[in-house]
């Protein structure tokens, strides 16, 4: 019973999903609005979850008093957001939009930031043409690089066509192949999870 | 100091010349991005875009400008725009910036552009839109019903838009050409973060079913430039520009120091 | 230079000190943004996903149907009892199916047949010997990358030198890409750099 109810639920489940894609969108209307629906509440409870196992993990480690006072910003800190919340709502203008938008935005996009500079430092260390494909990437990465400058565009419009260029033939014909072979891959997967054949809902491949 | 250090500080020292110094660049426009200007500029006080702020914060300086850009030309063209977010944190940047758009324009919301907020499963509920707005996002993203919204007035599902346009700073624009696309056909156009302009290219350059995809700071500037503006993405093109110049001088050096390296071991 | 933008800046340099080494400045900044980012995440996700879809209807008694989903959901939470664990698996199911469903018939369109429709017309509709011969580097990468995919590079002969050549054709995707990836973060970064001088300093105009 523990392995048979979510497989036939991923049959049912499956079926009506592809039922609802395929079929004429005014003759399914009902069906496609549950089904989007139920995956959007139970999706959200699934973060749900995972919040609270982020609470409770970070309880755990409070406990343990490893790195008593870091741990507490951490908790101290999930707690804020939903407190300003429930106090002023979450309108522009209140407590909790001014946390989010002078406190949680600009740190993430900062964090975010730093990788400009790892990226320097990788290009300096890493990017070495040592073979012949990797040649290839990395004048095309060089030409990209120029390519999209303003100064470029004015004294050298060449290399600028040259990236339209790349990126209108050669780049999007590979990215075409890629997608082709995902796209036909992904009917393989669905065929096998709605069948039974894979089921990753009880960890199995 | 170690030689990662001097290359971090080399990076910060020329950016930072760049956006003190007295410095402005000039940019042509692409043709993706005059597509994508010549497609709102079709538009009128009759068409209902639906724009999609589908980023987070760490991308927001990137993304930003991009969404400035688009709304100031929406909102000049007097198109109905419905906002909303497949992002938890896309919600919270979006209104902000919706607001601050609206506000130059003295537009007001309700009337003449609406926030529906979020909803976290971006499939799911690109599938329930294409059926009905209200019965996916029932009220706003303040919490009034859709139906007290004039601006919503006689706008049910996906065939009711004219356009969905998603800021994006990730995959979700795919996700608007599946569901969307291909499942309601209402034309989609993305402004999508530089990093991910390369994976949108066959669906503009292939497929054609991007009606429009602009992308990155340049991208930004190009429309600023169209629209007559200079906004952040045309401010921030020196210390751009020096940036790439600086790290190919230094992908330079490093592979020259490798060849000499590889010479000597021979 | 205003309090909120002094705080803000404060944050941004706490979380550039890491570019010198790690520290506790850093560590705390980083600990406060995760804590934040949880907090706004369960925000989120009850004023705009299950309070909409779940509570309000249910309060109102408009709609006591999403109940069953919520209900559903509610399972996931199951995760943390070692002797009901199993309980996850019937929420998930229900949701990997609606995925895949969905997925499957959307994405060998949109991937697979409307990207081989795109090259073909590609081929077919352009004008002009130049653009003619540029349509057909598309094919032909597009035909190599597929190649490469789906045959590897085993052998000899033709399908090898169209997988070696489909590697080609991802190198300069994948330079391409990197180059428009290192724009990005710059990007990032010069925003940061941008707030620190000229909202915070005020040193530009």
């Amino acid at each position: 019973m523990k392995r048979t109810i979510p497989v036939i639920l991923s049959f049912v489940f499956g079926m009506i999903a592809i039922v609802v894609t395929v079929a004429r969108p005014e003759k399914i209307q009902t069906a496609s609005l549950a089904l989007s629906n139920t995956w959007q509440i139970i999706f959200a409870c699934g973060l749900l979850a995972g919040v609270l196992a982020f609470f409770m993990n970070v309880l755990k480690r409070i406990k343990r008093k490893e790195d008593l006072f870091f741990d507490s910003v951490l908790f101290i800190g999930a707690l804020i957001m939903p407190t300003l919340a429930l106090i002023d709502g979450i309108s522009p203008g209140s407590l909790f939009m001014w946390m989010f938008e002078n406190v949680q935005a600009p740190m993430q996009s900062t964090v975010f930031s730093l990788l400009a500079f790892f990226v320097a430092s990788a290009s300096f260390r890493g990017m070495r043409g040592r073979s012949a494909p990797a040649v290839v990437l990395l004048i095309t990465a060089f030409i990209v690089i120029l390519g999209r400058l303003p100064v470029v565009d004015s004294y050298l419009p060449a290399i600028t066509d040259a990236v339209l260029w790349i990126r209108e033939f050669p780049s999007s014909a590979a990215k075409a192949g890629l997608l082709v072979g995902v796209g036909l891959g992904f009917i393989t997967t669905t065929l096998r999870v709605i069948l039974g054949v894979e089921r990753p809902y009880l960890g199995e491949r | 100091m170690g030689s990662r250090q001097k290359v971090f500080l080399g990076l910060a020292l020329v950016m930072i010349f760049a956006i003190l110094g007295p410095f402005s660049s000039k940019v042509t426009v692409s043709e993706p991005v005059q597509e994508t200007f010549d497609y709102i500029e079709s538009l009128d006080s009759n068409s209902v875009v639906m724009v999609s702020f589908d980023f987070e914060s760490s991308s927001f300086p990137e993304m930003k400008p991009l969404a400035s850009a688009i709304l100031e030309h929406l909102f000049r063209r007097n198109v109905k725009v419905i906002g909303l977010s497949l992002f938890p944190e896309g919600a919270g940047l979006a209104v902000g910036v919706l607001e601050r758009q609206a506000k130059k324009r003295d537009l007001t919301y309700g009337e003449d552009y609406v926030f529906l907020g979020m909803k976290p499963q971006p499939q799911a509920a690109i599938l329930g839109l294409g059926q009905s707005i209200a019965e996916t996002f029932p009220d706003d993203y303040y919490g009034t019903p859709l139906d007290q919204l004039p601006a919503l007035a006689g706008v049910t599902n996906l065939d009711s838009i004219d356009a969905v346009i998603s800021v994006a700073d990730g995959d979700t624009p795919s996700h608007w050409i599946s569901y969307g696309k291909v499942r309601y056909n209402v034309t989609v156009m993305a402004a999508v973060a530089a990093s991910m302009m390369t994976s949108f290219d066959a669906y503009y350059y292939g497929s054609g079913d991007l009606a429009g995809l602009i992308g990155g700071l340049r991208g930004a500037a190009e429309y600023e430039l169209l629209l007559g503006y200079r906004g952040m993405g045309s401010r921030s093109l020196p210390a751009l520009s020096g940036a790439h110049m600086y790290l190919a001088l230094i992908i330079l050096i490093g592979n020259l120091i490798g060849w000499r390296t590889r010479k000597r071991a021979r | 230079m205003d309090i909120t933008t002094t705080i803000t800046a404060l944050l941004t340099l706490a979380v550039f000190s890491f570019l010198y080494r790690d520290n506790p400045v850093y560590k705390f900044a980083e600990r406060l943004l995760v804590g934040l980012a949880v907090g706004y995440s369960l925000v989120m996700l009850g004023f705009q996903a299950l309070h909409p879809l779940v509570i309000k209807p249910a309060l109102e008694g408009t709609g006591y149907l999403a109940l069953i989903p919520f209900a559903g959901g509610m399972l996931l939470f199951a995760r943390f009892s070692n002797r009901w664990r199993w309980l996850t698996a019937i929420p998930l199911a229900a949701m990997i199916a609606a995925g895949v469903g969905t997925y499957g018939p959307l994405r060998l369109r949109a991937y697979a047949i409307n990207q081989m429709v795109g090259i073909v017309n590609k081929v077919q509709g352009t004008p002009g010997v130049e653009m003619y011969l540029f349509a057909l580097v598309s094919l032909v990468g597009f035909l190599a990358t597929l190649s490469y995919f789906y045959f590897g590079r085993k052998g000899s002969g033709l399908l090898n030198s169209g997988a070696k050549l489909g590697t080609y054709f991802l190198m300069v995707f994948f330079g391409a890409t990197i180059g428009y990836t290192v724009m990005s973060r710059m990007t990032i970064l010069i925003g940061r750099l941008d707030f620190l001088f000229r909202d915070w300093l005020g040193l530009v105009g």
